[in-house]
């Protein structure tokens, strides 16, 4: 029975520990050394780059938008006017607008764009860089000159980054508003007052916040599918085991960044 | 470009595959010619075009490719040669998610080998060389093995190189396709002044157009001025070869 001994057990956990700090690492180095070539190959300057940023911002900010608007509106019903039925016999104005910036605005309207964002293009950029590694698209322009991370991964990271801030934003601003206004038109016009207060409500250091934690979720998102897709080798079996270790990885560092800020913000 | 220069240089060079290494070379590559290497072993051959290309540096021996020496160059200098070096790698596979007009674009834009219009101008020049008619705008899944190979050839060239490598230009090619691609090939030599290094198991192409031929063999590795040399040769290698292409094909004599 040695399997389920302690000191077998506390070495399972030990290695494990070691391989998810070990990962981490990975990942940064991996988004350091991408930006750095980024920067080398003369950034958004290059042609060829410019055109993969501006690719990758269509799919993933462009074509989400329907998605997260669809989103926005269902939580500025189900969450920001329920906050306001909830809390306004008991609660003030203040710490009614409070509530709905900490928690609508800044924590579920980043964690939920990141979401819609993993799931669409964190599994597109994996399997799309899986797939190409795999048949050795990638290998063809490598022979002719062309860097991987110029090419394939800064643009994406850069990409996936812009886009998650900027549907961040957008998703916040819908859900209050949606909220907001439903709750106005459902049970007193008075509550329109809340759009009023949100404006100054935000503190700059909480946006400056939203804002470095938005693009650091972006560079999350798309680092751990570049990192997956072009770990693909021989075998088709790889592209779904690779593009599904990109998305656990991702949602996994994504909560324990937003975990740490929340922290960091107390 | 000067006639009469070396372009590559390879003294006693071993490549590595699968972790050992190969019998050496022994080689100079001269301005616009056609070289083809043959051999019973395909991945073998794939690892001396990479070390001639100084994609991956020499197990063995020195590999001097536009005066530089390639066991000695870094990740940087390596890359910076593929602009003189082109190298097109096996069934040459292009981008699927980029049409064919935009994959020929993508390694000059990037290297930013000149301005747009003179990258766009410059892609349908060498299309229209391939005389067949398709469409270059689709994705790379609709086309023909012939458009896809060619496709991946200019692309190369869109980076103006003096050498250009190809795996096995013929591979999963019809008949049409190659009787189309061989002269192109050709023409590539003694127009566009390139030399051309294949791997390759097309013999009447060698006996036509090739004007080297390097055997790769179990044991050594020769290399031949022009096909009479190679047919003529009694090395018991080469012989044993010749003998079974002839055998696959009776029409090369």
């Amino acid at each position: 029975m040695t399997g389920f001994s302690p000191s077998h057990i506390s070495g399972v956990i030990g290695r494990r520990s070691i391989n998810s700090v070990l990962y981490v690492v990975d990942i940064v180095v991996f988004i350091v050394e991408a930006m750095r070539g980024w920067h080398r190959r003369g950034g958004f300057f290059n042609r060829a780059g410019r055109h993969s940023v501006v690719s990758q911002i269509i799919f993933s900010g462009v074509d989400a938008m329907m998605t997260i608007t669809i989103l926005s509106i269902a939580v500025g019903v189900s969450v920001t006017a329920q906050f306001i039925f909830l809390l306004q016999p008991f609660a003030t104005e203040g710490e009614i607008t409070n509530v709905l910036t900490q928690v609508v605005a800044l924590e579920l309207g980043s964690l939920l764009t990141a979401i819609i964002v993993t799931g669409r293009s964190s599994t597109a950029i994996a399997v799309d860089l899986g797939n190409m590694t795999l048949n050795q698209e990638v290998e063809g322009l490598e022979l002719l000159g062309v860097d991987v991370n110029n090419f394939f991964v800064s643009p994406r990271l850069l990409a996936v980054a812009f886009s998650q801030l900027v549907l961040a934003i957008y998703f916040s601003t819908m859900a209050l508003v949606v909220g907001i206004t439903v709750a106005a038109l459902i049970d007193n016009t008075a509550h329109f007052k809340y759009l009023f207060a949100l404006v100054d409500a935000f503190e700059p250091i909480e946006l400056v916040a939203f804002l470095i934690k938005n693009l650091l979720f972006g560079l999350i998102i798309g680092a751990t599918a570049c990192f997956h897709g072009l770990r693909v080798g021989v075998s088709r079996t790889e592209v779904p085991q690779e593009t599904q270790r990109a998305i656990v990885s991702g949602l996994t560092l994504i909560f324990l960044m937003d975990g740490l800020f929340a922290l960091m913000m107390r | 470009m000067s006639t009469g220069e070396t372009l590559i240089w390879a003294e006693q060079a071993k490549p590595i595959y699968d972790g050992v290494c190969q019998p050496s070379l022994e080689f100079q590559l001269r301005p616009e010619i056609q070289v083809c290497m043959v051999g019973n072993h395909v991945p073998i051959m794939g690892s001396y075009l990479r070390m001639l290309a100084a994609v991956e540096a020499p197990c063995a021996g020195e590999v001097t490719v536009l005066g530089q020496r390639s066991s000695i160059l870094d990740t940087e200098q390596r890359r910076a040669l593929r602009l003189e070096i082109a190298f097109v790698a096996r069934e040459a596979p292009l981008l699927s998610v980029f049409n064919g007009i935009n994959n020929v674009k993508i390694p000059a834009q990037y290297h930013a080998v000149g301005t747009a219009d003179e990258i766009e101008q410059r892609a349908h020049e060498l299309i229209d060389e391939l005389e067949y008619q398709a469409d270059h705008g689709v994705l790379p899944a609709y086309m023909t093995g012939l458009q896809a190979r060619h496709l991946a050839i200019v692309r190369a060239l869109m980076l103006q190189p003096q050498v250009l490598f190809i795996d096995d230009p013929f591979i999963g090619l019809d008949n049409f396709a190659r009787e189309k691609l061989g002269p192109y090939l050709d023409f590539l030599v003694k127009k566009r002044r390139v030399s051309i290094i294949t791997s390759n198991a097309d013999m009447l192409f060698i006996k036509e157009y090739a004007d080297m031929v390097i055997h790769c063999g179990r044991e050594k590795v020769l290399t031949f001025e022009g096909w009479d040399s190679f047919i003529s040769s009694d090395d018991e290698e080469v012989v044993g070869f010749v003998t079974r292409e002839r055998n696959k094909c009776a029409s090369f004599g």
